[in-house]
């Protein structure tokens, strides 16, 4: 990618166990067989990348990390080069115990279940609309044309902003995602845009309240019973926006990437549309995008192996996922599975707010997709690339399809 | 969900929400009144005859097996939904989007693999599914 020219290189990894890198190239291609030769060798590795960084290889020792907020703070979340002082804050995701139940559940009403049902209308429009746009082609790069803009149209309506700057949303996400990691001032500058962008949109509603979830922000009382300050309304912006966008253009990506290269599964979804909900699970399991992090404020031990302060945490939920001691055939996916008490969404007090919202953005994706286009492959003449880092999801997906009759 | 948020939004406001909670689970309560409930202690096997149409809504109310029931730990559960979305039957959300078992939590005949389905799902491990 053309992202290489202005991103200090890291060393390529000679030694996976005690070297880790969770940028490089391998990693970013294909993650799995690297997650094997971690867990084998210990529950937590460690490298001296990251000024310091320890990865829990196994489901049981992320879900050890993630249920302790006595050792492990929630106040950084992205493992990056470098750790300055932290100047913006993205509740409740950025947000540590007493802090984080107050502002968690400020967001949690307008994503329950329920409310997802009033908005899965509006997602099948914009998934026909968006299948409108290219099924007489007969190929298309759906990660450009399909995944990308179902989340970003969605949480745009949500919010109350114009779905057309999906594209400056995006290179937000990237920047800050991706590109932040190695590189501090693309970083900021992009929280900047991101906080000037949503300081106009604040200032409208100031004058004229909106029926949307800006303006709920802002007329919602913290816990002393006081409107929230600019800075929580803010940040808890950045976080939706952020949050919501990458990590579902990935899972539905990721889902549609196997059904493009596993015909037995496609058929049988076109067949037994009832199985559903369990295969958008397994994918989910399977496939999981998101590697969250926590710093270590405390020494502790975790599976038995010590924990030191000044190191971060890759909490890799979908490395816990793959995890043979948690599922039989953890490196199958079985889109019948049954059991399944996979970690895509977190485990403990930061369960993903837009669980339910990323649910149906991919149910109602993948539906409306197989209804359009129930037969379809890579595209050999193409291919097909992923996003590095946090998110992990195809950013170039080739498929070749039967033209629309 | 607009209107499900400024609604939500005013009950913030409103200091009166945590009561209006409160009577709310209450009401759940006085619905499900103690004489639905099967008598205890029955040998095993006993009622089978019975237990096999229960489960059906008869007059609105619920007939229970008394065999199963769930319970969901408000310490543990952290609103991933699953059990709502596998066992909609014997699970509902709160305002919050987490769980807690409808009723007494007693499982309808036929229903017993839903309650065991909706448990192994669960990723907090918040379910318990106990037998009477």
């Amino acid at each position: 990618m053309s992202d290489s020219a202005i991103m200090p290189e890291h060393p390529p990894v000679l030694d996976w166990v005690h070297d880790f890198d969770h940028t490089d190239p391998r990693w970013t291609e294909d993650p799995f067989p690297i997650w094997e030769v971690l867990r084998s060798a210990s529950p937590v590795v460690h490298t001296k990348r990251f000024l310091g960084c320890y990865m829990p290889t196994t489901y049981e020792a992320v879900k050890e990390i993630a249920y302790d907020t006595e050792h492990f703070s929630s106040r950084r979340v992205i493992v990056r080069d470098a750790r300055p002082e932290i100047t913006s804050r993205a509740p409740p995701i950025t947000s540590d115990p007493p802090e984080h139940k107050p502002a968690k559940q400020l967001l949690l009403p307008p994503f329950t279940p329920d409310g997802m049902q009033k908005l899965e209308p509006r997602v099948r429009a914009i998934c026909n609309e968006l299948i409108d746009s290219f099924i007489a082609d007969g190929k298309c790069d759906a990660a450009a044309r399909y995944t990308k803009h179902v989340p970003v149209r969605a949480i745009a309506h949500m919010l109350g902003i114009p779905e057309k700057d999906g594209d400056l949303f995006i290179k937000w996400i990237h920047e800050i995602l991706e590109l932040g990691i190695k590189d501090d001032q693309i970083l900021m500058q992009a929280v900047r845009e991101m906080t000037g962008y949503f300081a106009g949109h604040v200032e409208q509603r100031r004058k004229q309240p909106t029926d949307d979830l800006i303006s709920a922000l802002m007329q919602a009382k913290g816990k002393d019973g006081q409107p929230l300050d600019d800075e929580h309304v803010l940040g808890s912006l950045r976080l939706l926006l952020v949050a919501g966008i990458d990590t579902t253009w990935s899972a539905i990506g990721s889902a549609l990437w196997h059904l493009a290269k596993t015909p037995a599964d496609r058929e049988r979804l076109v067949r037994e549309p009832e199985l559903m909900p369990t295969a958008i699970e397994e994918l989910l399991r399977a496939y999981s995008p998101v590697t969250m992090a926590r710093e270590v404020m405390k020494e502790t031990v975790i599976s038995g192996c010590p924990v030191k302060p000044g190191n971060m945490v890759l909490l890799s939920f979908p490395a816990a996922n793959r995890d043979p001691a948690m599922f039989t055939d953890a490196d199958k996916v079985q889109i019948d599975r049954k059991e399944n008490r996979h970690a895509a969404f977190g485990l403990g007090i930061h369960r993903c707010v837009g669980s339910n919202l990323a649910r149906m953005e991919m149910t109602v994706a993948l539906e409306e997709w197989l209804k359009r286009i129930p037969d379809f492959s890579l595209d050999p003449a193409g291919k097909v690339s992923w996003s590095e880092g946090t998110v992990r999801g195809p950013r170039q997906l080739p498929f070749l399809f039967k033209k629309a009759a | 969900m607009g209107e499900a948020n400024v609604i939500y939004y005013n009950l913030l406001r409103d200091k009166s929400f945590d009561a209006g909670l409160t009577t709310k689970k209450q009401r759940r309560q006085e619905t499900e009144a103690p004489e639905d409930e099967p008598p205890r202690g029955r040998t095993p096997g006993a009622g089978m005859a019975g237990d096999l149409d229960a489960g059906e809504f008869q007059g609105g109310a619920r007939v229970m097996s008394g065999k199963l029931k769930v319970h969901v730990n408000q310490d543990k559960c952290q609103g991933h939904a699953r059990c709502k979305s596998l066992a909609p039957d014997l699970f509902d959300l709160d305002e919050y989007g987490n769980a807690h078992e409808i009723g007494d939590g007693s499982v309808p005949a036929g229903l017993e693999d839903k309650a065991y389905l909706a448990q192994s799902n669960c990723p907090e491990i918040a379910i318990e599914v106990t037998e009477e």
